[in-house]
Parts: structure tokens; sequence; C-alpha cells
């Protein structure tokens, strides 16, 4: 490790260890690209780091485990024609409640009481996806932009952006709560990064409950959005984000992904 | 069933079959089961990891490549990340722990040597960081298995970031000479 402070190899524990930002990242992605000692070096120490787990005892695994683990994913095939689709709130609540693998959003939604009454509205009055997922994972949160002065009403503004799937498909559900309410023609623009370009994902209002969805049906790739910004725009019809920016995502959290 | 590799119970989990996730649980659900506990410290923290892990799994997010080596290297990367994202979440609640109360948790301070090594059924890696300094085992144990960042932990000893790089790089290039030793001795 001499003189590394200022060398580019310097990144390497925090490019290993996962840290840092995702510009960081790239930064060194690049450098690793054309630099043969850290290539070694990585792949040394990926052979060390995996090894760092034999470090544990096998423990047995308690017998409910399995049915507590696999029910809330699979029991759905067992049971349920799709005509019995029903978009009562009692049924949406107890799927949720049994949906106990799910994520952070499921926090967040049980957390946010009032948020409950809203998603039951939405999914008894719109076709959204949210009535049957059989996973909902957190892939951003998204932080309020306080930049802006937007949100000097709304101590508690943040948003989430998550893949929610279902028997047949997979969409990228944003919501927003907090956030200030839409007027005259404004809409909320959701944007997705990727590869570093920029490409609008669709827009949605938020009503007085500060409350916004969008839902977006996946067709293809959208395993590799780097950010999600959220604007807020002068009408539906931007091409490119004309107004100020309300959410932004913090850098990627690495779980599960290798 | 016939023997299915892991890699290809992986494919069929994507066509949504669940005797296949069915599958990956019986045959590794102990090892992800093992290793949130060890992480974790926490039955039920453990239990939620597993769920978290096998949900994953099940979602089309998960994608293994079995080219990029051995699964099982792979789930537990999945596993530590999810672990990490877990105990995360429990630290936000209950504020950060000092560096004195993370010993006095796991009896550090009365025996250095032990907060590696605990078990009776030690393996390789555990009797090769026998030879690491109790810094160095400490520099591990926080950030592999509990989870912290360099820079957290740099903040908990009161030390510069780079005293704790340079510190976990030598535990590492110790504990890689360790391991190639004993690879050309077999
Ligand atoms: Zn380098």
């Amino acid at each position: 490790m001499d003189n590394r402070e200022t060398s580019p190899c310097e990144g390497l524990i925090e490019y290993l260890t996962g840290e840092g930002l995702e510009m960081q990242r790239k930064r060194f992605e690049r450098h690793l690209t054309s630099c043969s000692t850290c290539q070694e070096e990585a792949i040394l120490w990926h052979e060390v780091w995996d090894r760092l787990a034999d470090d544990m005892d096998l423990r047995d695994l308690p017998a409910d485990l399995k049915d507590e683990v696999l029910g809330p994913l699979i029991e759905k095939e067992n049971a349920e024609p799709k005509s019995m689709k029903r978009r009562t709130a009692s049924l949406f609540e107890s799927r949720i409640v049994r949906l106990g693998a799910a994520s952070a959003l499921i926090i967040i939604v049980f957390l946010s009481g009032w948020l409950m009454k809203d998603l039951q509205i939405q999914s008894i009055g719109k076709e959204t996806s949210i009535e049957t997922p059989s996973s909902i994972e957190t892939l951003f949160q998204l932080n309020a932009e306080r930049s802006n002065g937007k949100f000097n009403d709304s101590k508690h503004a943040y948003g989430v952006a998550c893949l929610v799937r279902s028997d047949d498909d997979e969409r990228l559900v944003v919501y927003v709560f907090g956030s200030p309410q839409t007027r005259d023609g404004e809409a909320y623009q959701v944007w997705l990064w990727k590869g570093g370009k920029r490409t609008s994902a669709g827009t949605f209002t938020v009503g007085s409950s500060g409350i916004g969805i969008m839902t977006l049906p996946l067709s293809h790739g959208i395993k590799d959005i780097d950010a999600v910004g959220v604007t807020l725009e002068p009408d539906s019809h931007s091409t490119i984000p004309r107004g100020p920016k309300m959410f932004g995502s913090t850098p990627q959290s690495s779980s599960g992904e290798v | 069933m016939p023997n299915r590799s892991d890699g290809e119970l992986m494919r069929q989990i994507r066509e949504g079959r669940s005797d296949a996730l069915e599958q990956l649980y019986d045959r590794h659900a102990r090892l992800v089961y093992s290793f949130a506990v060890r992480f974790s410290g926490n039955e039920t923290l453990s239990r939620e990891i597993v769920q978290l892990v096998y949900a994953r799994l099940w979602s089309t997010k998960a994608e293994y490549d079995s080219g990029r080596g051995a699964f099982t290297s792979w789930l537990l990367t999945m596993t530590r990340n999810i672990s990490i994202d877990v105990l995360r979440r429990e630290r936000r609640h209950q504020g950060m722990v000092s560096i004195d109360q993370l010993n006095e948790m796991q009896g550090v301070a009365d025996d250095p040597e032990s907060i590696v090594l605990q078990s009776d059924q030690r393996r390789l890696i555990a009797s090769t960081s026998r030879r690491l300094s109790e810094p160095q085992q400490r520099v591990i144990e926080l950030l592999y298995w509990k989870g912290y960042t360099l820079q957290e932990i740099a903040e908990m000893g009161g030390e510069p970031v780079g005293t704790v790089k340079s510190r976990l790089h030598q535990a590492l290039k110790t504990l890689r000479r360790h391991l190639q030793g004993l690879r050309e001795e077999h």
C-alpha cells in the first residue's frame, strides 16, 4: 500500500468492497480495464473474500422456515384462477400481509398507514398491477431534491422505485410521498438513466394527498437502470426535462446483485 | 427429480417453476441461514434474510451466470448484500453502536482471539485468520461480517480511513498467502 494515496489503483479496495459512489465505481472500472496489477489483485481478492464466508458454523434450519419462506412465493400457483381477480380492500390487505417476503415497500406501506387507503383506492379504481404481486423489490430510494424549495412545507417527502412482479408481467412502479400537488396541467415526469442515456418513463400527477404513483410495464432490459430522476414539468409532453428536479435516486444498493 | 445443476434450477426458476425453487431451498437454505445467523447474530433477522434471499431468487432480478463462478459463492454474496441491507436498516433504528458497545457485545475485550473464532468446527479460513493480528481480525469482522463500511470503521476507531484500508489490505494478503500455500501443498 505504499504511495497508493496518489495512484488510481487507490480505489481498488473500495471497489472490491462495493463502497463509493456509482461515479467512482465507474471511474475505477475504466482504470481496471487498463491496469493489469489491479486486475490480478482483484481476482485474488475475490478468491480470499469468498472464502471468508467459510468462517461460520452450519446451523440446523428451523423446521417451520420452509413454509414461511416458500409459502408466500409459490402459493398462488396452487390456487387462484385468473378469473378470480378481486379487488376488495381486505383482499389486497391480506395479500400484502402474506407477502412477508417483499421489501422495504411493504414496510413503508405499513409505516404510512395513511398510504394504505390511497393504494386501495388506486387498486380498486384502476388497472394497476398492485393487486396480486408475487414480489416487490425496491430498486431505488428516491430522495426529495430540497434545494429547489418545493418541499419547504413537507418534511417527509420521499419516493421509491420498485420492481413489481405479478403473474404474467413485470412493472416498474414509482411512488412519491409528501410531494407538492400538481396544478394547471403540470405533471411529474420520471426519467431513467441507462448507460449514460436518459429516457422518459412516463408522467403522473399528485393530488392533495401528496402521493403520486406511476407504473410502467417492462418488456425490456430494465435491470440495467443506473439512476431514476423525477422532475416537475409544466405539462406532460416533455421530451427533455424543463422543470425542476424533484427526486433523485441514491446510488443503487448492490444487494443481491453480483 | 434427478440431479439438476444449480444453474439449471435457476433457469427453471425463470420459467416460473416453483419445484426448482423448492429444490434450491432444500439444497442451500441451510447455508444461507447459517450465514445469516453468523452475520446478524439474531434468529428473527436470519429468518427474514432467508426469506428475502429466496424472494430475490424467485424474482427475475437474480441472474446467475454459471460462467462467473460457483453458485454458492454467488448465493452467499447475495445473502451478504441482503444481510447488510437488513442490518443497516436495524442500525438506523437503533442508532450507531460505538466500538466499545460492539466489543462488549462480542466479548472481545476479554478475549481478543474469540472475535472471529468461536466455533469448534472451524474451517480453513478460521485457522488462517488466527494468524492475523487482533486489529486485522477486527477489520474483517466489522467489514465482512458486520457490514460496516471502511469509513464507518475508521470513525468507530477514530482512525484515518487509509489506516483501515491498509490494515485490510495486509489482512487479505496474509489470508491469500496462506490459502495459496495450502493449495500448493495439495
Ligand atoms: Zn491499478
